[in-house]
């Protein structure tokens, strides 16, 4: 694919961005980080609490990128095949089974939601995160591809009852979490009261114009985007030190107040979450119209990509999210770039 | 014997008694006498002393007797009463007929009414070596001195003598006048460091050196490359900012010292100029950007010190 097509693209890209920011109010940097988990085509876990626009989002994109959506709701007595089909007893007496909502789409499946994921029991986690990492799935002695699927999971931080955590080994195949929060801006919340549009989220949704993105040919552009944007020598020494701080933030002078720094991680970044980390880099490079990466990208999306892999010591654990913020912050400020 | 022990302590009674007046006079031309005397005249205290230098030179055939000199505890008396002056230490030296003295005196009186303060005068007694029969006097003159600020004596003109900037107990006065001297070279030195660290250009044992170094390094070294210029510069507003700053984190450098914001555009400036050489690899070496660089360097160290950068003084360039 030409330059000149990837040009076209980021136009197409933009637009869709502008057009889900005036049906979203408040969420440009949420809005940008998941067309950049998009372009980089990985996994998105949703962080936030409820009623803030998670679905509605996400309905827009799926709108504005085409192909299947389809959405689950995370309960305790779930089971995994409740992804795959479910049967009922027809008009005609007889035992039917239809597709659940993973196969329902077929492999035009581009968004599937996972709401409150850590409600459902891990054996439904694990079908979900097979699905996933291979993109497959088999079922009736079939199997069944899906090729340009990107899931999206939402989990509740706040409600710990019931909940089953997803491992930090599950949570490393998501490329992103994105904080979702309600928009700090008198003008924004008084709008989303008064203003009925807002009211209406299935109306409202069709502001975006359908089918922008060609779901189907994402995947080749998300390839032509790795290979055109370029890291330089420098960047990389840059990447490799933010992953080393990862790891060991006591041997970059990293300090938290009131937290033991060289007892606060029990393991770092994987290798997979700091190349999934310089993919997203590359895209918002993009995005940004740019043909190199710079600092500035990996710091727009260092903590979604970077804060969810960390694995702290329990004694820390329960202030994640508080801490893990702060860490990032930490590391950005202090590992230098030049 | 025993009237014979009588006598001889009578004899040596009336010789300790004896007037020294009663000699004859030293003929002026077998003697040379010079006598320095104490500058202050008035004002002295209990405690305080008075210095006289005597020198002098007895010609031949007379020769000095040294037992006639004044004896260090001996207390000045006048008329028979004791004036509170005591001669406290000789420092003497004797060359065959020269003699050099240093008589130190030391008040013991703060009697300001005018009773007689003054040493009085002495007389050295003077042998002729060849007719030791003959026995001549020799008058060292008195000094009239004063322990009242009041003259008691005429001679002394009290109104040259008692500045407001001579303390009362004036021991040594040239100790005074040396740390006057010290203070005054320490006060005009410190003046020209106090300007010297005001102006543009300072380097200072334990001054913080961050900017300036660099920025004469980056003049001297002609053939350091750009990007290595660039990252010697990010790394200088790294350590002195003690983060990595970042166009979008400046703010932080702000923080720690206000007068970059003064350069602003210029700090942004040189971001767009490192992201270019550094990690777009669009920037080729350019003696330009080498020169503005370098000026930079020198508006971040005058930043450092909070020497204000004028608008005028902001330079850009095109990249």
């Amino acid at each position: 694919m030409a330059k000149k097509n990837l040009a076209d693209w980021l136009k197409s890209a933009t637009t869709l961005e502008k057009q889900i920011n005036e049906v979203i109010l408040g969420q440009e940097n949420p809005i940008r980080l998941i067309l950049i988990s998009i372009f980089a085509r990985g996994h998105v876990l949703l962080e936030g609490d409820v009623g803030v626009g998670k679905t509605t989002m996400l309905r827009a994109v799926a709108r504005g990128i085409g192909g299947g959506y389809e959405r689950i709701e995370g309960t305790i007595d779930l089971m995994p095949n409740d992804l795959i089909y479910h049967t009922y007893l027809g008009d005609d007496g007889k035992p039917h089974v239809d597709k659940g909502p993973v196969l329902r789409s077929g492999e035009d499946l581009s968004i599937f939601f996972f709401n409150e994921i850590n409600r459902a029991r891990p054996q439904v986690h694990s079908l979900m995160l097979r699905i996933m990492a291979e993109k497959t799935l088999s079922a009736f002695n079939q199997e069944f591809h899906f090729p340009h699927l990107i899931v999206f999971a939402d989990r509740n931080q706040v409600e710990k009852e019931e909940t089953f955590e997803i491992p930090s080994a599950a949570r490393d195949r998501f490329m992103m979490e994105i904080p979702i929060v309600i928009p700090n801006n008198d003008g924004l919340m008084t709008d989303l009261i008064f203003d009925t549009k807002f009211h209406n989220a299935d109306e409202l949704i069709t502001n975006v114009k359908t089918d922008q993105l060609s779901f189907d040919q994402l995947n080749k552009v998300a390839a032509e985007i790795q290979e055109n944007i370029d890291a330089t020598k420098e960047l990389e020494k840059y990447a490799l030190n933010l992953w080393k701080a990862t790891i060991k933030p006591q041997d970059f002078n990293i300090k938290i107040s009131d937290i033991d720094i060289s007892r606060l991680i029990v393991a770092g970044s994987s290798p997979r979450g700091i190349s999934m980390m310089m993919k997203c880099a590359r895209v918002n490079a993009w995005m940004n119209n740019r043909s190199s990466v710079l600092p500035e990208d990996i710091h727009q999306i260092f903590h979604e990509t970077i804060a969810h892999r960390l694995v702290f010591n329990p004694v820390y654990d329960l202030r994640r999210t508080e801490i893990s913020r702060e860490l990032t912050t930490e590391i950005i400020n202090k590992v230098s770039a030049h | 014997m025993l009237r014979f022990i009588i006598l001889f302590a009578c004899a040596n009674l009336v010789f300790a008694f004896e007037d020294p007046k009663k000699y004859p006079d030293l003929g002026e031309e077998f003697y040379t006498l010079s006598i320095t005397e104490p500058s202050q005249k008035v004002g002295y205290h209990v405690g305080d002393l008075v210095q006289r230098q005597i020198k002098l030179t007895v010609h031949e055939p007379y020769a000095l007797v040294e037992e006639s000199l004044p004896i260090v505890g001996y207390e000045k008396r006048f008329r028979g009463q004791l004036l509170g002056i005591t001669l406290q230490n000789i420092d003497k030296r004797i060359n065959k007929n020269e003699l050099d003295m240093l008589l130190t005196y030391q008040i013991f009186t703060n009697n300001v009414v005018a009773k007689p303060a003054f040493i009085t005068a002495d007389y050295y007694r003077v042998i002729n070596k060849k007719n030791p029969e003959e026995v001549l006097k020799l008058r060292v003159p008195e000094l009239t001195i004063a322990v009242s600020p009041i003259a008691i004596f005429g001679d002394i003109k009290v109104q040259e003598d008692m500045s407001d900037f001579r303390g009362p107990v004036l021991i040594e006065q040239q100790q005074y006048l040396n740390k006057i001297y010290i203070g005054a070279a320490v006060f005009i030195f410190s003046i020209f460091v106090l300007l010297y660290v005001y102006t543009k250009f300072t380097i200072l044992p334990g001054f913080k050196k961050t900017f300036l170094p660099l920025h004469r390094k980056l003049k001297k070294g002609k053939d350091i490359k750009i990007d290595e210029i660039i990252k010697l510069i990010h790394g200088q507003i790294n350590n002195y900012s003690e983060a990595s700053i970042f166009e979008k984190n400046l703010e932080d450098l702000y923080t720690k010292n206000s007068s970059f914001k003064f350069i602003e555009k210029e700090l942004i400036l040189f971001f767009k100029i490192s992201n270019q050489k550094l990690f777009t690899k669009q920037m080729k070496e350019n003696a330009s950007i080498r020169d503005w660089l370098i000026f930079f360097c020198f508006h971040l160290h005058l930043c450092e010190k909070k020497i204000p950068v004028k608008n005028t003084d902001i330079k850009l360039i095109k990249i």
